[in-house]
């Protein structure tokens, strides 16, 4: 179910700013209060993908500790595409909810 | 960082090496992530853990390839939808300007137009069938609709240009008629290119993905 919006979570994952891509793995393990504990590798096809659709940009860049690494950011359009994937979202675990969480049925 | 990472990143090096720029920068940002994870002296058993937890290297390169097979299927429908736009412009054109060529009644002035025209219609239902195929994310399938329409676009200019050399020759030939009949060519030559470009890159896709 998770794959299904891997792409959707990289990208609440970098809105805080742009992150390398352990940092990405981190930022998803933390926030999800350790449920998704992904395969790391699963996450550079993704970043690579979001990339080449134009809603993530990448530089390498090089910090005072010296070691070069390559930092991925939003664009505007990952930026828009985050806001109606979040919307989507939003109806879709809202109706979920309501379906699955509700009283048993028929009362 | 030296050992099992090592080989781990040569790995990586190896199932994506006819991808250099590719390969070189998904091991150079693996490399960085197990440096964060392990800092600088890792024991062997924190790299095989290391290791474990990324997924084995033929999943994220079969993971890469497989999207670099849909970026590319979807460049070649681009192409495709361009040299149908170019072969019908320069089919129009040899019908309008060019003198019929059945009016001697032999055959090759019947049969030219007949496969110009019928030969674009075998492209057109391939494009329909690829863009079927985009909407149903059947990669390899679009690769053989690809194949079809790139067939029946190779049929078409074929038979335009021996249109031209029936009706008029080339020296007599309207100066826009033969300069949208090598746009014709140019594009189905690039269609070509990137049809190729799609079979290897399902072919390696499908290698990975399979094994």
């Amino acid at each position: 179910m998770l794959k299904g919006h891997l792409d959707t979570i990289v990208l609440a994952a970098l809105e805080a700013g742009p992150a390398h891509g352990y940092a990405v793995i981190e930022t998803i393990r933390a926030r999800s209060g350790e449920t998704f504990d992904l395969p790391e590798g699963t996450i550079y096809p993704a970043l690579h993908r979001l990339e080449a659709a134009g809603l993530l940009a990448s530089e390498w860049v090089v910090p005072p500790s010296g070691r070069k690494r390559r930092v991925y950011a939003l664009t505007p359009a990952g930026l828009d595409a985050l806001k109606t994937r979040r919307s989507l979202w939003d109806r879709f675990a809202a109706g979920v909810s309501a379906v699955v969480g509700g009283r048993p049925w028929p009362a | 960082m030296a050992g099992v990472i090592d080989d781990y990143l040569a790995e990586i090096h190896a199932l994506l090496g006819h991808d250099r720029l590719l390969a070189n920068r998904l091991a150079e940002e693996l490399a960085d992530h197990f440096a964060d994870m392990l800092g600088e002296t890792p024991s062997e058993d924190e790299q095989l853990e290391a290791v474990a937890r990324m997924g084995p290297a033929r999943d994220i390169a079969a993971s890469l390839l497989a999207d670099r097979a849909d970026s590319t299927a979807e460049r070649t429908g681009a192409v495709l939808v361009t040299a149908l736009v170019a072969t019908f412009i320069a089919m129009r054109l040899r019908s309008l300007w060019l003198p019929p060529l059945d009016a001697d009644g032999a055959l090759a002035g019947a049969l030219v137009p007949f496969i110009d025209r019928w030969a674009f219609v075998v492209a057109i239902l391939a494009c329909v069938g690829w863009l079927i195929g985009r909407a149903r994310g059947r990669g390899a399938r679009r690769g053989r609709w690809a194949a079809v329409a790139l067939a029946g676009l190779f049929g078409s200019v074929a038979a335009g240009i021996l249109r031209i050399f029936l009706a008029a020759g080339w020296a007599q030939a309207p100066v826009l008629v033969v300069a949208a009949t090598v746009g014709e060519c140019l594009v189905v030559g690039l269609l070509m290119a990137q049809a190729l470009a799609l079979r290897r890159s399902l072919t390696r896709a499908a290698r990975l993905a399979g094994s």
